[in-house]
């Protein structure tokens, strides 16, 4: 319990005076002569128990009272809200903010977006503990933990502003433990805002299972505060891109693109949907028979070349204004080529394959080459590269450098026997683990964010768990966590680890260097080693792989919200649909250098489907949850309590207990009195 | 008030309404002299009393001749004998005596309605004695019928001044033994003794068959006890003094002090002593009137 005006408590010493004037008083006495003193000394020595106890709970109301109204002069405040009345504020306060386009939502009664309600209501609940509690704000789009000196400026903060993002609870959760542990808490209440939408909550996400436990299992007492922000539901309108692709025909050249309405409103009613494209805008009423629908636009792309465009589509603003419109762009088609050595002809073969599944169709192309001709390879021109076994001659080496660092990506995987092998960007192959069949090596995380490994446009994560390894091997590097910090720097020192093994060893590694990156898979996809080629995982994963080292070759690229970050030089961008937009969070047409960048917002967004909020608290497990909704919020606002209208009519009940005695007491006598013969 | 001569503590105008009444005692008197009252014994009177049987050695001149007409039996006739009274005023002179408010205190109101009586007996010709006593006893004038013992009792009842503790109990027990031929005994005390000892001396008393009456004076503040703050009570026969809150001995010095008078008159009642409570804020010819009347109808009664 802190005070906000601890040098009134020096008042304590004036719940003596009662005492001391009761002592002056016994001291005051005047004589008196009295002849029956026999039953003086009678009634003294049996004198009532009554009496003395009457007399004493008197004296103690008295000196209750003026403690009573001492204390609440000095203003004591309690912790939490409506919290443990003797504990205090917390140690330390873990806001995590849901800053996804769905809080963006106004809530027609107050004028105000959910987020912005958040907002206030967290500062309102830390005013007047900055002394006593440390704060710190999370946020869904840079999951980096911000420390504050108060939450009061959280309205002003940047890290606090609408995005167009998605939000990964659990992975906000995940950095808020980590920061529990690596900082040592005492006690911590972790604040969630958000509006329980299932795609950001994902219920499914196995860190559900994993990190409450964890934080339940925490030495210091751990309290999650959850305001959920679904009080309210206005009417939305949205529309978001699903796809673009071009199509040629024998004069000219098309770019189709696909958007999808949603609308919450009764089924039936026609938008407008405004186009603009090329400079030129157009307008059509499209009618959502339902909750949603799909509209596939062609528009012709002007003759001239390989120069980028850009387009977009809108509805009339709503209740969210953040889903009303899509971005698309395009550019020169993009050819891949990868250039794939594998000591193992199998390995090989399937990578190769994996590299360019269908070349006359998607234009990619693969070639294996051998270790005297990796010398010789001009690898500029590859997107990617892919080296199984020990490592390359140190020209080579060189080399591979140099691509990867001007934009290229390199897929290592270990030879069959990698004892003594060289380091090769920072990686040592060591020494292969096999395990029988009957009870394989299992990934049990990886990255799914971003990176080889993320999850479908559909939010669909890959089935990395089932696939069965009987053969790994060890590497030897300087790892760190990939997914805390997609903010690292171009080059680093580190291999971020992008999926782990259930005894923690990784499957994936991935090294930024220069303006590419270096992945390395710890298996191989042939039978002796894996099912890998045989799983969904595979391929995407190479393709993805493919595509990265692509980029360097295309001039346009169409981003997901948030997955911005993960380029790199994003304060380099240009917004030319909303100049003050920042590319780290906001949707627009981003130019960075020759190259147009479309950064939409995640589909996912879009997906009513709330999460029941007896279903949030129940992911947390044996954490300590209490649920906010509604009208409970305005109630229990505030980090304390104040507790001195509380200990005033605490006073009150004690002045009026001592004034009921006193009255029984003369009531009794007068009583006595009339009664005497 | 009216002094008579300069005794303080007497009142003619009351003297003179009081004397119309007759200071009676309950059961009969063994006197030496003619007076108003029954005599225990049996002997020249004008009124009957009773039929004893001849022995030899009787006065012929009392035989019923009548009697023995009809029955050839020798009866002789008994008569009343009536003779005066002889009464002790015992006054406690006490330290607990001088307790009273606005200077009036339990002695002067003993001392006054004492003399009182003690004029009317004198003056109704029984014989009045005065024993003052304290811890032991402090004056000692024995009953006389003469008009120079009056003026004693009253030199004794003014320069008596109440202090010490007191020895009722011992006092009443050699009184008792002491006085041996029937008399009347008047106390005027406070009684702040132990009950059953006092209540022991009161049946002393009554077993040597005196008509014992006693005035239990208390003051109006003993009752009440109205007391707010914290008080050193000085006990006035010299014991320690006390000091404690009245508001927590309140509800108990009350509940001793009730239980005290309760059994104090119930003692007097089951030994026959005549018991009256008086408050010295009374007025004390009132207290007297009534006691001497309340005799009075006694005597009548038990006359008729």
């Amino acid at each position: 319990m802190i005070f906000l005006q601890p040098s009134l408590l020096w008042g304590l010493f004036a719940a003596g005076v009662p005492v001391l004037v009761h002592l002056l008083n016994r001291l005051r006495y005047r004589s008196v002569k009295w002849a029956a003193i026999m039953f003086l000394l009678s009634a003294n020595r049996s004198s009532t128990r009554h009496a003395r106890l009457r007399q004493y709970l008197i004296l103690l109301l008295r000196t209750l009272v003026i403690l009573f109204i001492v204390a609440a002069l000095s203003r004591p405040l309690t912790g939490g809200w409506l919290g443990n009345l003797l504990a205090g504020p917390p140690d330390t306060v873990i806001v995590l903010l849901d800053r996804s386009a769905s809080m963006e939502t106004v809530d027609p009664r107050v004028q105000k977006s959910r987020r912005a309600q958040a907002l206030e209501i967290f500062s309102e609940a830390g005013q007047g503990s900055a002394r006593s509690s440390r704060f710190v704000f999370i946020e869904n789009a840079l999951l980096r933990p911000q420390e504050l000196a108060g939450l009061e400026v959280l309205g002003d903060l940047n890290m606090a502003s609408a995005t167009d993002t998605a939000s990964d609870i659990p992975a906000m959760i995940r950095t808020a433990f980590e920061y529990m542990t690596d900082n040592r808490t005492g006690r911590t209440e972790i604040w969630i805002a958000s509006d329980l939408q299932k795609t950001n909550w994902k219920p499914g996400n196995r860190q559900w299972s994993a990190i409450p436990p964890l934080i339940a299992g925490l030495p210091q007492d751990v309290t999650v505060r959850l305001l959920a922000m679904r009080d309210v539901s206005p009417p939305d309108t949205g529309i978001s891109l699903i796809r673009t692709r071009k199509t040629r025909l024998p004069d000219s050249l098309h770019l189709e693109v696909t958007a999808g309405l949603f609308t919450s409103e009764s089924p039936g009613r026609s938008f407008p949907v405004t186009t603009t494209f090329d400079g030129a805008r157009s307008q059509n009423e499209i009618s959502i028979q339902g909750r949603s629908t799909r509209r596939t636009s062609k528009l012709e792309i002007p003759p001239g070349g390989n120069e980028p465009g850009w387009g977009m589509m809108e509805v009339p603003p709503d209740a969210n204004l953040r889903n009303n419109a899509c971005y698309f762009v395009y550019g020169a088609p993009v050819e891949t080529h990868s250039a794939v050595f594998a000591e193992s002809a199998e390995t090989g073969a399937l990578l190769a394959i994996a590299a360019a599944p269908d070349p006359e169709t998607f234009g990619h192309s693969s070639e294996l080459i051998t270790r005297p001709e990796a010398g010789k390879t001009d690898w500029s021109k590859a997107s990617t590269a892919a080296w199984q076994g020990k490592p390359p001659a140190a020209e080579t080496a060189d080399s591979l450098c140099a691509f990867v660092e001007a934009g290229g990506t390199l897929l290592l995987m270990p030879p069959s026997d990698p004892a003594g092998d060289r380091s090769f960007c920072g990686l040592t192959w060591l020494d292969v683990n096999t395990v029988p069949e009957t009870d394989p090596f299992r990934v049990v995380f990886w990255e799914e964010r971003s990176g080889p490994l993320s999850s479908t446009s559909e939010g669909e994560s890959l089935p990395l768990g089932k696939i069965r390894i009987y053969r790994r091997a060890a590497v030897e590097t300087v790892a760190v966590d990939a997914g805390v910090d997609e903010t690292a720097a171009p080059s680093s020192p580190f291999w971020h680890v992008l999926a782990r093994y259930s005894d923690g060893a990784p499957f994936l590694l991935r090294r930024n260097i220069g303006s590419g990156a270096v992945f390395a898979c710890t298996t191989l996809p042939i039978p002796e080693w894996s099912d890998l080629h045989l799983s969904p995982v595979f391929l995407p994963m190479t393709q993805r792989i493919i595509a990265r080292g692509a980029r360097r070759l295309s001039n346009a690229r169409t981003l997901r919200c948030g997955r911005a970050l993960a380029e790199g030089q994003y304060s380099e961008w240009e917004c030319l649909t909303n100049p003050a937009a920042d590319p780290r969070w906001e949707a627009g047409v981003y130019r960075h250098g020759v190259r147009l960048i479309a950064l939409n917002r995640p589909r996912d967004e879009d997906d009513p489907a709330i999460l029941e909020e007896e279903e949030a608290v129940s992911l947390f497990g044996e954490v300590n949850v209490r649920l906010y909704r509604g009208k409970t919020i305005e109630k229990t606002r505030g980090l304390h309590t104040e507790l001195w209208p509380y200990l005033l009519g605490a006073a009150l009940l004690c002045l009026a207990a001592e004034s009921a005695l006193l009255l029984f007491t003369r009531g009794k006598h007068r009583k006595e009195r009339w009664e005497k013969p | 008030m009216a002094r008579v001569g300069d005794r303080e503590f007497l009142d003619s105008s009351v003297l003179a309404r009081l004397s119309r009444l007759t200071v009676n005692a309950r059961i009969p008197m063994i006197g030496t002299v003619s007076g108003v009252h029954r005599s225990a014994h049996r002997g020249s009177s004008v009124e009957f009393a009773e039929y004893r049987k001849y022995v030899p050695g009787d006065d012929t001149r009392h035989v019923d001749w009548h009697v023995y007409a009809r029955s050839d039996r020798f009866f002789v006739k008994e008569f009343e004998a009536d003779t005066n009274l002889r009464c002790y005023i015992v006054l406690d002179a006490s330290g607990s005596m001088s307790f009273g408010a606005g200077g009036k205190t339990k002695f002067d109101y003993a001392r006054r309605a004492a003399a009182t009586l003690a004029y009317l007996m004198m003056h109704q010709g029984d014989a009045v004695g005065l024993l003052s006593f304290a811890e032991k006893t402090v004056r000692d004038i024995p009953p006389r019928n003469a008009p120079s013992h009056l003026k004693n009792i009253f030199d004794s009842l003014a320069e008596t001044r109440p202090s010490g503790e007191t020895g009722i109990i011992g006092t009443l027990h050699d009184l008792a033994e002491k006085f041996k031929q029937r008399g009347m005994v008047i106390v005027f005390s406070d009684f702040f003794a132990e009950l059953p000892a006092l209540m022991d001396s009161f049946q002393h008393m009554r077993f040597r068959n005196h008509d014992l009456a006693v005035f239990h004076l208390l003051d109006r503040q003993e009752i009440d006890f109205r007391f707010d703050r914290p008080i050193r009570f000085v006990d006035m026969e010299g014991g320690p003094a006390m000091i404690t809150d009245p508001s927590i001995v309140r509800d108990g010095y009350r509940r001793e002090l009730d239980a005290y008078l309760a059994g104090i008159k119930k003692g007097c009642e089951e030994f026959a002593v005549d018991y009256h409570r008086v408050l010295t804020d009374s007025d004390y010819e009132k207290v007297l009137a009534e006691f001497l009347l309340q005799r009075t109808r006694k005597e009548q009664k038990s006359a008729g």
